[in-house]
């Protein structure tokens, strides 16, 4: 297929950060396996920018490539984000992970990715329907944080309010106890312990999980009931007040775990609790990274 | 035992699995859930989706549960006891029945099945192997993802199969393979009308994209080479590729229990995980994941291949389609074929 204006534009970027030496490897998207799929591509050659190429399937979150050693090494790194996708850099950078120093962000206006199952079926335009839950509440169409931004071609996402993402939540905060424990227990019986949620996660960059640490073993290992409620419940806590809700987790699971309904209720907590969002500021501190007088603390008893 | 050939009606068909399902066969079937498609126990007929090519999973886990007990203990005193795991495994699977896999799916136990009894006879798989009826679909329409007649067997194979049925004139033809498959149709031989291997259509003459051979030669001879880290710079290690595959079987042995009483468990394990390889000296041989997608590769195209006379892969396409970066395995393996 023929290269968009967008893809033109992304090209010329990559093309002149490369030749002039500020990066020596650019993160983006190619062409995929079918015209539905987009796939990370590596260009560290100014020739091969040609590769590069942006559409509403561009699914994937390609922040999660900064924390792998292999990417690390190439130092100075160009990449291609979505808005979602932006604010796990930004997360990055506040905790230490990344410096703004090293990183040329190339940000995306986006109007939305279509769910990939959908796709993978043919569905090619965006729609209220065929864009992830995300999409539908994304206040970031435009990154909040970038060096260069290439504005969107495609039309913009019109929502009738007929569609209500992360509907689940609304229904999980109306259960009791007994049935919210219910309605996880029958969900986490799927998980096989793949662990694919935390590799597909952007901020889930600890170099050993605690998953693997055996001495003690705190997790169990075993995948039914209790290793696998374990697991889940562990990772949600470790992602409270740092997920930036780019849904890779549950895009990867292979079972089909709603695991946005907990990230994104999450999210929603801290903010009402700390007034607190993921990956908007990088100076701002991590908000479970500091403690201020003005915190609740009337679960003090 | 000779293959037999049977001819069903679609009505029949229908009235074939609800009248297992009365007399209490668990049955197994693609079916719609989450919004994709899983294999799940069906209730009835019409809950199965036999349209869907492939289930998101494979069934794997009713041959190889994602966590199984291999024995449980407790203390009393000065006392052991050791209670074995194989009592509980005993007549696995044997009112249960895959309806509607497909014949890569069922391609997979006899490979897995040369694994578990190569050295070290595993009577926990055996157990559950021998019990389990197939009763696989033949493909009309393979994907882009598809390579099965790559992978020695082909959208109409048997291989694996108790049961093939093929779809012909709103009809189905079944191929039966095993005693397994007879026996389970017996009751019910009323609804099924045998004809000759004649009548059965013929299959058709599916072509090859590349040749896996080549694919091997150049495994064979390329271990270092820069495609494998340049390629796989994009895996992010999740797994899925070998949790989805219907042939990865590794597993991890590990011990749960507290002072009382515990037991030793076997999990799914993996060998795109980081951890899979590293020593308790730290050093690990295989540290980038490039190194670990190889390692995929080899054992599928090449290590399996020469101890045993089949490939450990049966060209269904799962990797690729659940690879939430986008690594098309076919792709690869061509890629390395069209190299060799």
């Amino acid at each position: 297929m023929a290269n968009t204006k967008t893809d033109e534009k992304l090209q010329k970027i990559a093309k002149d950060l490369l030749e002039s030496g500020e990066v020596s490897l650019v993160i983006g998207y190619a062409k995929g396996s079918n015209l539905q799929r987009m796939r990370p591509v590596f260009i560290t050659k100014a020739e091969d920018a040609g590769k590069l190429s942006f559409s509403p399937h561009a699914v994937q979150d390609l922040a999660v490539f900064l924390k792998k050693p292999e990417v690390k090494k190439f130092g100075k790194i160009g990449i291609v984000v979505k808005g979602c996708d932006e604010k796990a850099v930004n997360a990055l950078i506040q905790e230490y992970q990344i410096s703004r120093d090293n990183i040329k962000i190339i940000g995306m206006e986006c109007n939305g990715v279509i769910r990939q199952n959908i796709a993978d079926k043919g569905e090619t335009n965006v729609s209220e329907s065929a864009v992830y839950d995300k999409c539908l509440i994304c206040e970031e169409h435009i990154p909040v944080l970038y060096d260069f931004l290439i504005e969107s071609e495609e039309p913009k996402l019109v929502l009738s309010g007929n569609v209500k993402p992360y509907s689940g939540i609304e229904k999980l905060e109306s259960m009791s106890a007994e049935e919210k424990n219910a309605f996880w227990a029958k969900e986490f019986d799927k998980c096989i312990k793949c662990y694919a949620c935390r590799q597909a996660c952007p901020l889930c960059y600890c170099s050993r999980c605690i998953v693997e640490k055996n001495m003690p073993q705190w997790i169990d290992t075993n995948s039914e009931e209790t290793g696998n409620a374990q697991w889940n419940l562990i990772r949600a806590y470790h992602l409270s007040g740092r997920c930036i809700g780019c849904g890779e987790c549950e895009r990867a699971c292979p079972v089909n775990i709603p695991l946005m309904l907990i990230n994104e209720k999450m999210a929603k907590d801290v903010y009402n609790l700390f007034g607190y969002k993921s990956g908007l500021d990088i100076n701002a501190k991590p908000v479970f990274g500091v403690f201020s007088e003005s915190d609740f603390n009337d679960f003090i008893k | 035992m000779e293959e037999k050939y049977f001819e069903i009606s679609a009505e029949n068909l229908k009235k074939f699995v609800d009248s297992i399902i009365a007399d209490n066969f668990e049955v197994i079937a693609p079916t719609d859930k989450d919004g994709d498609t899983f294999y799940g126990k069906i209730s009835r007929f019409e809950e199965a989706n036999l349209d869907i090519l492939l289930p998101k999973m494979s069934y794997k886990e009713y041959l190889l549960p994602k966590t199984e007990t291999l024995l449980e203990y407790s203390f009393s005193g000065v006392d052991t006891e050791i209670k074995d795991g194989l009592e509980a495994v005993a007549g696995a699977n044997e009112k249960r029945v895959i309806f509607g896999g497909r014949p890569c799916d069922a391609g997979a136990g006899p490979i897995m099945e040369k694994v578990f009894n190569w050295d070290y006879k595993d009577e926990f798989f055996n157990e559950r192997f021998k019990n389990l009826t197939i009763v696989s679909i033949a493909c009309e329409k393979p994907d882009n993802y598809c390579f099965c007649t790559e992978m020695q067997l082909s959208p109409e194979s048997s291989y694996g199969s108790d049961i093939l049925l093929k779809k012909a004139e709103g009809k189905y033809f079944a191929v039966v393979t095993s005693e397994k498959g007879l026996n389970l149709i017996e009751p019910y031989i009323n609804l099924f009308k045998e004809t000759a291997k004649a009548q059965v259509p013929a299959d058709k003459d599916w072509k090859k994209l590349f040749e896996i051979e080549r694919t091997k030669s150049f495994l064979d001879k390329n271990f270092e080479h820069n495609y494998f880290q340049d390629r796989f710079l994009s895996c992010i290690g999740c797994g899925v590729c070998t949790y989805t595959c219907p042939t990865c079987h590794c597993f991890d042995i590990q011990d749960e229990g507290n002072l009382k009483e515990g037991r030793r468990i076997r999990n799914w394990d993996s060998c795109q995980f980081g951890v899979f390889t590293l020593h308790t000296s730290g050093h690990n041989p295989r540290v980038t994941q490039g190194d670990r997608y190889r390692q995929r590769l080899m054992h599928k195209f090449k290590i399996y291949s020469e101890k045993f006379d089949k490939y450990l892969c049966v060209g269904c396409g799962r990797c690729s389609r659940n690879c939430p970066e986008d690594i098309d395995i076919k792709e690869v393996a061509k890629d390395l074929a069209d190299m060799a």
